[in-house]
């Protein structure tokens, strides 16, 4: 194919010569002996024409062009080396954009403010008294709290936003929906500096006296959703947990609240807490500690200055609770040494960041070091490939092509390569993140997070491609560069010097088993995590047990009416065919929930401060059998319990009262001097498991359920005959039949539930395994290619061996040897990484430790196997050498 | 007579290009023959210089070239002098005058 430049300066001189033919003519010449005198004076036309082309600034395009079409035409014509390079990159690529993908969203991506890194995180010292109600969150401040802190700061702060994230029914023009609502102070949204995208947002006026502005901002999404995006709605009424709330104004599209991982789709002022939250304590309790606090830091404001200013500013509001808590001298001293910690708070707080960004961290250097073997494989494949067309490169060289042009030629076809397993990448972590979320079941649909790269992840990628294609070109552009054009043509092909590529090749794979060996080793580890975890014993019995959650407080039950409905209930449950009985609790078991608080047992207060933790729940009678949680001593719950009546674990009972007969003792909730013994222990039951399948024991404290004075949902525990694939929906039956307008949520079995908690151990031991496979795999490819090559190379020594007198066995066993060392050299070089890395992925791992000389010795003996299975067949291809054939074939 | 090439005024190629096109529009041979006619054959523009210098001068917007179809239904490639390429001309006559009237003053004392 002729470019246009080209084909231009060559009409443009073929038109030359003609006429300077015709003038020949003229002045009498023959019409041969014009041509040939004409050619004599214009000499090489070809390479006028060559230089007339490039001088067209434009002609660096069409080179271009044609090495790209050259460099295509190369790679048809090895097309297995091309498929394997390219899928293999494809591969490698795709992984990294995956884990990428979730990586930014998930670790880097800041809050879709203005001015994020302005943003700082508060954070609430221990000791903490009072109630906590949990957000997962482990730094939250009473309300009144925050009021004083908003207040005193406006030198450092431009404001201070409190937030909750709670869940809510909305109903709106259609059905009730259950969402994420976000409880917030008024300057929320302008200390976010978060413009409205209709009506208003919300402001301090909103925040004032409790329950008097019922007014909501609707999230985007939901407004699209549910509201089909109809500007109409503001200035509406919407029903919010049986409350009416007039809405004000849309947030803007990319705006989720301050937790990626939990979007909230509508926003009230914290003063409307109690119509939120109904039945939950005062906003003005200074004890009961819920708020999340954001500060933006005034610009010229540093972090550490703000600090020291809350040190001195935190005291007195301090005091104020001290007050409240009436704290003994000592208890009030400590209290008062408490501070505000800041950190942070430009990506906002996220529960999914905390235990998602570990194990994301160590899935990305897993793709990275997938990645890495890629790029050694495919460098060792394009050298492998340099050898045999070291003949076609010294005629190159020697009809006069520049090395620099060969090398060129040569980057372009790695290049090449690259894009195309850089775009075969992409399309595989466009099509493949959602289809590898839904493998591991994870759900992504109440947070704020796309599975689908951006073009911030597709630029990555496409760096990341071309830094690969450089990297696996210039090594054996490289090697070309330095062929000897006498010594590559004077050879005869069959027989090429391995001296010089050799080494490269070995080393190259030396490489590439050392980083298989690093993640063959993480894989035997997180899948023996994996294991430990499953087979946790979590002190109840997992298996038939069906849990449920009632939510009677948002269909306007009164307290009296949840627990009159909660016994009827686990009366009908227990009358199911299926069913042997029921028990409630209300703290979810397993769900990442916990409440408690500090305890003051009779006789045990010698125990020093953090130690008197406990955590608690409030059930049922029947809550222990229905469990299979054994009753070590006392008696279970009856209904007519009073309040100050409870059952506690061992754990409880051998550290507060170790020794003794703890039925009948007496403790308190609380903690210091003028805490009341007035609670009395009835029973004693065995440790189980209870925020987490991992927690680790603790003092647990049981209480009846009937006596609580402020309970929302119900969590129910039915324990089936046997699997009874129908008890779910006849349970759903039951209670819609009781009450057809009462909200029946997260209907799960325990073991699902269980297996769904050790999400991440799982996707961190089936990727592990899989990018594990992946890189040996690709380091067998490697280690065969260099030992059939290192056999095909010796052909003629082999076969001499053979014919002195060595025996197939031994050259076999020859070949075998030296796959096996190079297995082995790689295994050695891994252990210094595996040893360096131990600490890294330790926190990821349950019940075994990374450096486990057992578990890296299996690792390196499994290589060292694959090494030897991988020189199989050109062992065996060397031991069947006909002596006669490879002397003669000279 | 002796053939001085076109090498040794490199420099002044294109000036002799730019001087040529002055006149009308040429293609590539009419200017090689139009120098060498008007020079008495003295200067003789190789086609391995003018073509590339042609090319050149026309990415730097000095002269334009099209095609036309000569008398047997030939392409043909038309130079012709831009606005631009009339004040290069006058740039490198100036050169071209210093040159030489500094080459003769050395030619004169030495």
């Amino acid at each position: 194919m002729r470019d246009k430049p080209f084909k231009d300066a060559s009409d443009e001189l073929a038109w030359h010569f003609e006429q300077r033919v015709q003038q020949h003519i003229r002045e009498g010449m023959s019409e041969a002996d014009a041509q040939a005198a004409a050619r004599r004076h214009m000499g090489n036309l070809t390479a006028i024409t060559e230089e007339t082309a490039e001088s067209d600034v434009f002609i660096w395009f069409e080179t271009f062009k044609r090495e790209i079409l050259l460099a295509l035409r190369m790679l048809r014509r090895a097309p297995t080396v091309a498929a394997v390079a390219i899928l293999s990159l494809g591969l490698g690529i795709g992984a990294n954009t995956v884990v990428f993908t979730l990586m930014k969203q998930v670790v880097l991506d800041y809050l879709p403010v203005p001015e994020p890194e302005r943003l700082v995180i508060l954070h609430n010292q221990d000791p903490e008294y009072g109630h906590e109600w949990s957000n997962g969150m482990h730094s939250s401040f009473s309300y009144p709290m925050y009021r004083d802190l908003n207040a005193a700061t406006p030198r450092i702060f431009d404001g201070i936003l409190a937030f909750r994230a709670v869940d809510v029914s909305l109903s709106g023009r259609e059905s009730a929906e259950n969402i994420t609502g976000g409880m917030v102070s008024g300057n929320f949204f302008q200390v976010l500096r978060v413009a409205p995208w209709r009506g208003r947002l919300l402001t301090a006026a909103d925040d004032q006296a409790p329950g008097a502005n019922p007014v909501a901002v609707l999230g985007y999404g939901l407004w699209k959703r549910s509201f089909g995006g109809d500007p109409g709605i503001v200035g509406q009424t919407v029903v919010v947990n049986q409350h009416p709330f007039v809405v004000v104004g849309i947030a803007p599209p990319q705006f989720y609240g301050i937790d990626v991982s939990r979007r909230a789709d509508l926003f009230v002022p914290m003063s409307m807490k109690a119509d939120v939250v109904p039945d939950t304590r005062p906003l003005s309790d200074r004890m009961d500690h819920w708020a999340s606090l954001i500060g933006r830091l005034k610009p010229g404001v540093s972090q550490q200055q703000a600090s020291a200013a809350l040190t001195v500013l935190y005291p007195p509001f301090l005091n104020q609770d001290a007050a409240v808590l009436k704290l003994s001298p000592n208890g009030r001293h400590e209290y008062l040494r408490k501070r505000v910690d800041l950190t942070e708070g430009g990506q906002g707080y996220s529960g999914l960041r905390d235990s998602l960004s570990n194990p994301l961290k160590i899935l990305m250097a897993m793709v990275g070091i997938v990645l890495l073997i890629t790029i050694v494989n495919v460098a060792n494949l394009l050298i492998a490939r340099g050898v045999a067309r070291q003949r076609e490169m010294a005629i190159r060289l020697s009809v006069g092509a520049g090395k620099a042009a060969l090398m060129r030629q040569l980057l372009i076809e790695s290049l090449m390569l690259a894009s195309l397993g850089g775009c075969l990448g992409i399309a595989i972590a466009y099509s493949g993140t959602p289809a590898l979320l839904h493998a591991l079941s994870f759900d992504l649909s109440s947070a704020s997070i796309s599975a689908r790269p951006d073009w911030h992840v597709m630029l990555v990628a496409a760096a990341v491609t071309f830094a690969a294609g450089l990297i696996f070109g210039l090594l054996p552009a490289w090697q070309s560069a330095r062929t000897d054009v006498g010594a590559a043509l004077k050879t005869e092909g069959s027989f090429g010097h391995t001296g010089g590529v050799g080494w490269l090749r070995r080393a190259l794979v030396v490489g590439q088993v050392a980083l298989s060996l690093v993640l063959l080793t993480s894989a035997i580890l997180f899948t023996r995590s994996l294991q430990n975890l499953e087979n946790i014993n979590a002190g109840f019995n997992t298996t038939n047990l069906l849990k449920f959650k009632v939510s009677g407080l948002q269909a306007g039950y009164s307290q009296a009416r949840i627990k009159s409905f909660g016994e009827e209930l686990r009366q009908k449950l227990a009358a199911l065919p299926g069913v042997e009985m029921a028990g409630i609790a209300t703290v979810p078991l397993l769900q990442d929930t916990d409440e408690g608080g500090e305890v003051t047992v009779e006789g045990s207060s010698g125990l020093k401060e953090g130690r008197r933790s406990y955590e608690g729940n409030s059930v049922s009678p029947d809550f222990f059998s229905s469990m299979q949680i054994p009753l070590i001593a006392g008696r279970q719950f009856t209904p007519s319990d009073s309040a100050n009546v409870h059952i506690v674990n061992e754990t409880f009972a051998k550290r507060f009262l170790p020794g003794k007969n703890p039925i009948g003792m007496h403790f308190g909730f609380g903690d210091g001097d003028n805490v009341k013994l007035d609670q009395t222990i009835i029973g004693v039951v065995a440790d189980s498991q209870h925020s987490t399948i991992r927690s680790h024991k603790i003092p647990f404290v049981y209480s009846p359920y009937l006596a609580e004075p402020h309970l929302s949902s119900l969590y129910f525990y039915v324990r089936l005959r046997s699997n009874e694939p129908n008890a779910a929906s006849a349970i759903r039956a039951l209670i819609h039949q009781m009450d057809a307008g009462l909200p029946v949520n997260d209907m799960d079995l325990m073991t699902e539930l269980i297996n769904e908690s050790l999400f991440v151990e799982r996707s961190l031991g089936y990727l592990s395994i899989g990018f594990a496979l992946l890189a040996t795999l690709l380091a067998v490819v490697g280690l065969y290619g260099v030992m059939s090559y290192s056999v095909t190379s010796r052909y003629r020594e082999l076969g001499i061996r053979m014919a002195v007198g060595a025996t197939p066995e031994r050259v076999l066993a020859m070949v075998l040897r030296e796959s096996a060392y190079l297995g082995m050299g790689g295994a050695l070089c891994g252990i210094p990484i595996v040893l360096a890395t131990a600490g890294s992925i330790r926190a990821a791992l349950y019940g075994v430790q990374p450096n486990n000389p057992v578990i890296w010795c299996s690792a390196v003996a499994l290589l060292i196997a694959i090494a030897l299975l991988a020189g199989f067949i050109p062992a065996w291809n060397a031991a069947r050498i006909d002596p006669h054939s490879a002397l003669r074939a000279e | 007579m002796a053939r001085l090439l076109s090498k040794p005024l490199q420099g002044s190629l294109n000036l002799l290009i730019l001087k040529t096109l002055s006149r009308g529009p040429l293609h590539g041979y009419a200017i090689t023959n139009y120098i060498q006619m008007v020079s008495d054959d003295v200067l003789q523009v190789e086609e391995g210089s003018l073509y590339p210098a042609l090319h050149r001068m026309e990415q730097e917007g000095w002269i334009s070239a099209e095609w036309a179809l000569s008398d047997n239904n030939r392409r043909v490639r038309y130079y012709k002098l831009t606005p631009k390429g009339k004040r290069q001309l006058a740039v490198e006559e100036d050169g071209w005058k210093q040159i030489t009237a500094a080459v003769s003053k050395v030619l004169k004392f030495a």
